[in-house]
């Protein structure tokens, strides 16, 4: 029995030797492979009707872009802010800045009653 | 034939499928040149050594490839995987129409030669020790001659053979084990030209 060893060898050296096809056979193969090449499939055209712009996208080109709708909305919010803003808050800001001379002004005794007076003050009937 | 100026050389062989799927004429070339030969010389021993009928299930095998081209689903197998089973399956189907016409006898007919029963080596013609490889390979049962030459001169790993085989690990195996007993067995009274040069 012929040894393993010399056995992988020889089985080795036969998968080393590449069994070349002929010119025809080639041939035939290239031949049915262009035969059978399946067409370059080209670029689909564009289908059904363009997408329309959605709400968010008409107002931001009607007002100019979105920096302009941004814009617009933050000043909406402060507006509102100040007109639903009580007075005594503003005293929180104002009242380290302003001091009231109790003397020299009678009507107004608060730094609130200062920046914003009291509307009595303006339908009072002059007796004099 | 081999172009080694040709960027799809070294492109994986699904790459180059996909390619031909997308009407890429090179890729077909490139095709062509790396695998023809290799699923060439594995039929041409599954048959014996019957280059003509060789060269016809090659033929066979590649243009089943082209067809498959469009559906290929990458992952799922190797091409060269593929077409090596096909090729067994074609072989396998030709061995069995040769015997239905009482053509040349293998081992298959007579399973106990591949015991290494005497005799069996004045049945080699071989001039040198290749062929007396090819002789003692053809004299093999198939399923152990698929085994032995997907596994040794292929070069193949044993769970490739299995999924080319449609078998288990351990049955591949088991068929190459037995397979290169029986040829060690055949080719023990052509030791001589095995050895050969080594004097």
């Amino acid at each position: 029995m012929a040894g393993e060893t010399e056995l992988d060898d020889l089985l080795a050296a036969a998968g080393r030797v590449p069994m070349v096809p002929s010119d025809a056979l080639m041939a035939r193969v290239l031949a049915d492979a262009e035969a059978m090449l399946p067409p370059v499939p080209q670029a689909l055209p564009q289908r059904g009707a363009p997408v329309r712009p959605g709400l968010w996208q008409r107002l931001s080109a009607a007002f100019g872009g979105a920096g302009a709708l941004a814009g617009l909305g933050t000043a909406t919010v402060a507006g509102l802010a100040f007109g639903l803003m009580q007075p005594s808050t503003l005293s929180l800001v104002t009242g380290g800045y302003m001091t009231i001379d109790s003397a020299a002004d009678t009507a107004a005794d608060t730094a609130d009653e200062a920046l914003f007076p009291d509307m009595t003050l303006f339908l009072t009937e002059d007796q004099g | 034939m081999t172009d080694v100026n040709d960027p799809l050389s070294e492109a994986p062989d699904e790459a180059l499928l996909v390619l031909y799927a997308r009407g890429d004429r090179l890729a077909a070339r490139a095709l062509t040149l790396r695998l023809t030969p290799r699923i060439l010389g594995y039929a041409a021993r599954l048959l014996g050594g019957d280059r003509a009928e060789a060269e016809d299930v090659t033929q066979e095998a590649m243009m089943r490839l082209w067809r498959i081209a469009p559906e290929w689903r990458q992952g799922e197998a190797k091409v060269a995987t593929w077409l090596y089973r096909v090729v067994t399956n074609l072989c396998t189907d030709r061995l069995r129409a040769r015997r239905r016409r009482g053509g040349s006898e293998t081992v298959d007919d007579h399973p106990e030669l591949a015991d290494g029963a005497p005799g069996v080596e004045t049945r080699l013609i071989a001039a040198d020790r290749m062929a007396a490889l090819e002789a003692a390979l053809a004299a093999l049962p198939a399923r152990q001659r698929e085994a032995v030459v997907l596994r040794h001169i292929e070069g193949l790993g044993n769970p490739e053979i299995a999924v080319i085989l449609d078998i288990g690990v351990e049955a591949v195996e088991s068929l190459t084990a037995r397979g290169k007993r029986a040829l060690a067995a055949l080719l023990a009274g052509q030791r001589a030209e095995l050895v050969e040069g080594e004097g």
